[in-house]
């Protein structure tokens, strides 16, 4: 068999899976929505012409998918060596806060690659520092990074508050920085909010880590450490150095999606400023079960969910946290079809 | 004057207390069989708005503690099939399961925020109520109250002193032994999947039926983390746990109060920060053999109050032989 043929071979097997299971969700969601008494074709209709309607929806999915894409090219790299990398929201908060320090003291009104350089660096900074935490406390602290993770990720929006309700609080009562000069800001292309900074920031991540998993000696080892990190141990990977070294890695890249949430998406530091992009990645490397290839394509349908269920809240009066049940059930049922798959293959043989 | 306080003070405490306390005994028994039910947050937030819900609609306490328990039961049962039937992980699972919850508690709960519910089943019981000192603490209290301690008494006698308790511990250490036995290694990690499952419901109907009266997911939010490391704090012993979801509460409540009382002066958002750092020294605590190297005297006394190891098979599959 060629590779081609392989490929489409092992696309067809992934297919099998995603389609069931997307249809099984879909059935799902319109039986929620029946049991509220609203319209699903009209919902759908509107979610559609919400995300994909014009070309500024369009750049809004884009601009959506570029946090999610950083996120989950890190989370790759920890997945790979079996590290539940749960804590990467509190290293997108970390990392916003990092880029806060600069961002708040500019008052430059036009553009400076320079400041925005710095930014990017104090928030990739950030995330690393925080993913550090989580790593040190398992590799000395024999603490599961899950629980690490969780603790410092309600850890990090706690600071989160204090800093937006206290010292960095703009003249009024709402929990927010003031908005940042244009000096600090991504810049924008024209009327589109599309910025090719942030584009080229998450595409070059995730070609970067593909090429590490792929193609290199140290992501052959997080692999073998992803299978059994003790008997990658004993063939002698340094398993301590690569769980800390991938762990910052990953933080940093989430430190950077911070830097895009607060320095394009808002504009300003907010509570929640992480928009659960963490989680996001963590939801779709389980999706694509850690294989680099196809996080690209899954991270766009993803990024489309929010923005069309913003739509909806509006639309139809229809809470847009919808949009979060459909991921979550989409993944729990590829998971579930996965394992169904798996059995019957096991059966045959 | 002073002593009516700080009873009071602890009985709010225990009252408060009980949801952790159901959740993380429920969750002991779950793993104790080599289940790990991760979605703990999750399913805690969806069974208490279940629970919230179903009561008000019926204007029956019982029937919405029914529903929030069957809710958990089943959230626990989709994570023991997918790892039993499936081979699935039961953290990744689990994790989905967390969000997935949590997210359809938010959406469906949107309408129920600033619902007032029915008011909690407030009961003293005669007599014991009227004792000195611990009357007023332990038994002015309401149903789900006692109920926690009926389940940490019973989660103990059944698991250290029964014969089927001794079955379960062999299916979280050893399932070959277990099923060389005679046990059924995976209906016995079915039920308590269940068992553990439903407690986790109840606890989820303690704190929009009892503790809060109302539904609100940020207030639920994080307690199903907490739970699943009092579980690992308390060593997977009942006993240990309960005391560490009152020593959680008691910690958080006593800060509050400094903090009222004006002693320190922290920002509340800070002040929220304090159960997790403390979830992390403990987790440092127990589980980095730090205590190995305190002075042998005083090691007897740590090993028994603060060892934790979990059960050898916690999260493997078991593969029954000539089956597949």
């Amino acid at each position: 068999m060629t590779p081609l043929q392989n490929g489409l071979r092992r696309m067809g097997g992934a297919g099998a899976v995603l389609i069931p299971a997307l249809v099984l969700v879909l059935v799902f969601i319109v039986a929620v929505l029946l049991a509220l008494g609203k319209d699903p074709a009209l919902a759908a209709q509107k979610f559609i012409d919400g995300a994909l309607g014009n070309d500024s929806r369009r750049a809004d999915v884009v601009m959506t998918a570029l946090p999610i894409l950083l996120c989950a090219s890190g989370l790759l790299l920890t997945y790979t060596a079996g590290l539940w990398n749960i804590g990467v929201e509190g290293q997108v908060t970390i990392g916003a806060v990092f880029a806060t320090f600069i961002a708040r003291t500019v008052t430059l009104n036009q553009t400076s690659i320079p400041i925005l350089l710095i930014e990017i660096g104090l928030a990739a900074l950030g995330g690393a520092l925080w993913a550090l935490l989580t790593a040190i406390l398992k590799t000395r602290g024999k603490v599961n990074e899950i629980f690490g993770g969780v603790a410092l990720n309600f850890i990090s929006q706690n600071i989160l508050i204090y800093l937006v309700s206290g010292p960095w609080q703009a003249p009024g009562n709402s929990p927010t920085t003031a908005p940042f000069a244009e000096g600090a800001l991504f810049p924008r292309i024209g009327g589109l909010r599309l910025s090719p900074l942030a584009i080229v920031l998450a595409v070059i991540a995730y070609a970067a880590v593909f090429v590490v998993l792929n193609g290199t000696r140290w992501g052959l080892q997080l692999r073998a450490m992803g299978r059994s990190e003790k008997s990658a141990f004993l063939l002698g990977v340094r398993t301590e150095r690569n769980v800390l070294l991938s762990m910052a890695l990953c933080g940093a890249l989430a430190g950077v999606a911070g830097a895009i949430q607060v320095l394009f998406t808002r504009g300003r530091l907010v509570t929640g400023i992480s928009g659960g992009v963490g989680f996001l990645g963590v939801l779709i490397v389980l999706l694509v079960m850690v294989r680099a290839a196809w996080v690209p394509l899954v991270t766009l349908f993803f990024a489309i969910v929010p923005v069309g269920s913003q739509k909806l809240d509006v639309s139809m009066n229809l809470d847009s946290a919808i949009g979060n049940v459909f991921q979550s059930a989409l993944v729990l049922a590829v998971l579930l079809a996965n394992g169904v798959q798996g059995r019957l293959a096991a059966r045959r043989k | 004057m002073a002593s009516d306080l700080f009873s009071n003070e602890l009985a709010s405490i225990i009252r408060s207390g009980a949801p952790l306390v159901l959740a993380a005994v429920g969750e002991t028994f779950t793993e104790r069989a080599g289940i790990v039910n991760l979605s703990l947050d999750g399913s805690l937030m969806l069974s208490a708005l279940a629970g919230f819900v179903v009561a008000n609609n019926s204007q029956s306490l019982i029937l919405g503690t029914l529903a929030a328990i069957l809710v958990g039961a089943v959230v626990a049962l989709i994570v023991a099939a997918s790892s039993i039937e499936l081979r699935l992980s039961q953290v990744a699972v689990g994790f989905v399961l967390t969000l997935l919850c949590r997210d359809l508690a938010e959406f469906l709960g949107r309408p129920f925020v600033g619902v007032q519910g029915l008011p909690p089943p407030y009961f003293p019981i005669p007599i014991l109520s009227d004792m000195p000192l611990i009357g007023p603490i332990l038994f002015r209290q309401d149903v789900f109250t006692y109920l926690s301690y009926v389940v940490i008494i019973a989660a103990w006698f059944w698991i250290f002193r029964t014969q089927p308790g001794l079955n379960l511990r062999t299916v979280g250490e050893r399932p070959a032994t277990a099923f060389a036995r005679g046990i059924h290694v995976n209906r016995v990690r079915y039920l308590y999947s269940a068992l553990g499952g439903a407690l986790v419901g109840l606890a989820g109907a303690a704190y929009t039926l009892n503790v809060t009266s109302k539904w609100s997911d940020a207030d639920i939010s994080g307690a199903g983390w907490i739970a699943l490391a009092i579980v690992i704090f308390g060593g997977w012993y009942p006993l240990r746990v309960a005391i560490g979801a009152y020593l959680v509460r008691g910690l958080s409540v006593l800060a509050t109060n400094l903090q009222g009382g004006g002693v320190v002066t922290l920002p509340p958002s800070l002040l929220n920060a304090v159960p997790w750092i403390l979830m992390i020294v403990t987790l440092v605590l127990v589980s980095s053999g730090l205590l190995d190297r305190l002075p042998s005297r005083l090691r007897p006394f740590t090993a028994s109050l603060l060892r934790s190891r979990p059960p050898s098979a916690l999260g493997t599959v078991f593969e029954q032989e000539g089956r597949r």
